[in-house]
């Protein structure tokens, strides 16, 4: 691997990361929408 | 005045997402190349920044704390609990393109120099308290336990920032930046620092629901043990 492929390899892991951790917690906040409706039906 | 709201909280995050996008194509299209150490060094837009706003996330999770240990408020440990997640998020960000770095630097994926060492140390503190809080029972103690946790590791925090000046390390302290690498570098606290903020407020919001939807539960339980409790103590007796 040359020095070009670490770089991408690192701003792919980055924004999977960093973008992963966003859209896990908006499908939480979903579920848990789902839960509070089930809950006060 | 709800629809205002949701435009802002998508705004935000497609204004985060944009800028991101920017700073990729800035490092590759735009920034130019270090000399010494060739194109590796464009990991160092992203290891940096991550790595202030670990200290950030976790500094977060350390006032949290300390407010919980004064006022004894459920916000608190929900606020230091999402603090500890995104630190623990950041610094898995900064321990991987740290590695990437080293393996085209230096020939190998990792040493055991101070810096590095510490880093290590305060990704394994925080995923510990993450890991251990489930298994506390009670929400005070849990809280408690973890808000005197979440100030002593927190200690770890300045050992990072400080090692690398304190100690002999391989791990560079500064890097001569032309103006054009000075403006990417720049840039790119602009989107990490608003992921960031954006996280800690949707996992602190999360943990708020989560809370509450948990009270009346609790409120059944302790009901349960209450009118357990007489006949269970008068057979002990």
């Amino acid at each position: 691997m040359t020095g070009e492929h670490f770089v991408i390899v690192a701003y792919v892991v980055g924004a999977i990361l960093l973008w992963g951790a966003a859209a896990w917690l908006w499908l939480a906040h979903r579920h848990l929408t789902r839960r509070e409706h089930q809950h006060r039906g | 005045m709800q629809r205002l709201t949701t435009i802002l909280k998508y705004g935000y995050w497609v204004i985060a997402a944009l800028l991101f996008a920017g700073g990729v194509v800035l490092v590759f299209a735009w920034t130019p190349t270090e000399a010494t150490m060739g194109p590796v060094q464009k990991i160092f837009y992203l290891h940096l920044p991550a790595a202030i706003n670990t200290f950030l996330a976790l500094m977060v999770c350390f006032i949290a704390s300390v407010g919980y240990l004064w006022k004894r408020q459920q916000q608190f440990d929900d606020l230091a609990l999402a603090g500890a997640k995104v630190g623990v998020l950041l610094c898995s960000i900064v321990l991987l393109t740290g590695m990437l770095w080293s393996r085209s630097a230096w020939g190998t994926w990792w040493t055991w120099s101070p810096r590095l060492t510490f880093s290590l140390v305060l990704w394994l503190l925080y995923t510990v308290y993450l890991v251990i809080r489930p298994s506390i029972e009670g929400q005070q103690r849990r809280a408690m336990i973890s808000a005197v946790y979440g100030i002593v590791a927190f200690v770890d925090v300045p050992l990072v920032y400080l090692s690398v000046k304190l100690m002999p390390d391989i791990h560079p302290t500064s890097i001569a930046l032309a103006p054009a690498m000075q403006w990417t570098l720049g840039y790119w606290f602009l989107p990490i620092t608003m992921i960031n903020i954006g996280l800690l407020a949707v996992a602190y919001r999360l943990h708020r629901r989560e809370a509450l939807l948990a009270r009346p539960r609790t409120a059944i339980a302790v009901r349960r043990s209450t009118f357990h409790r007489p006949a269970a103590t008068g057979g002990a007796a």
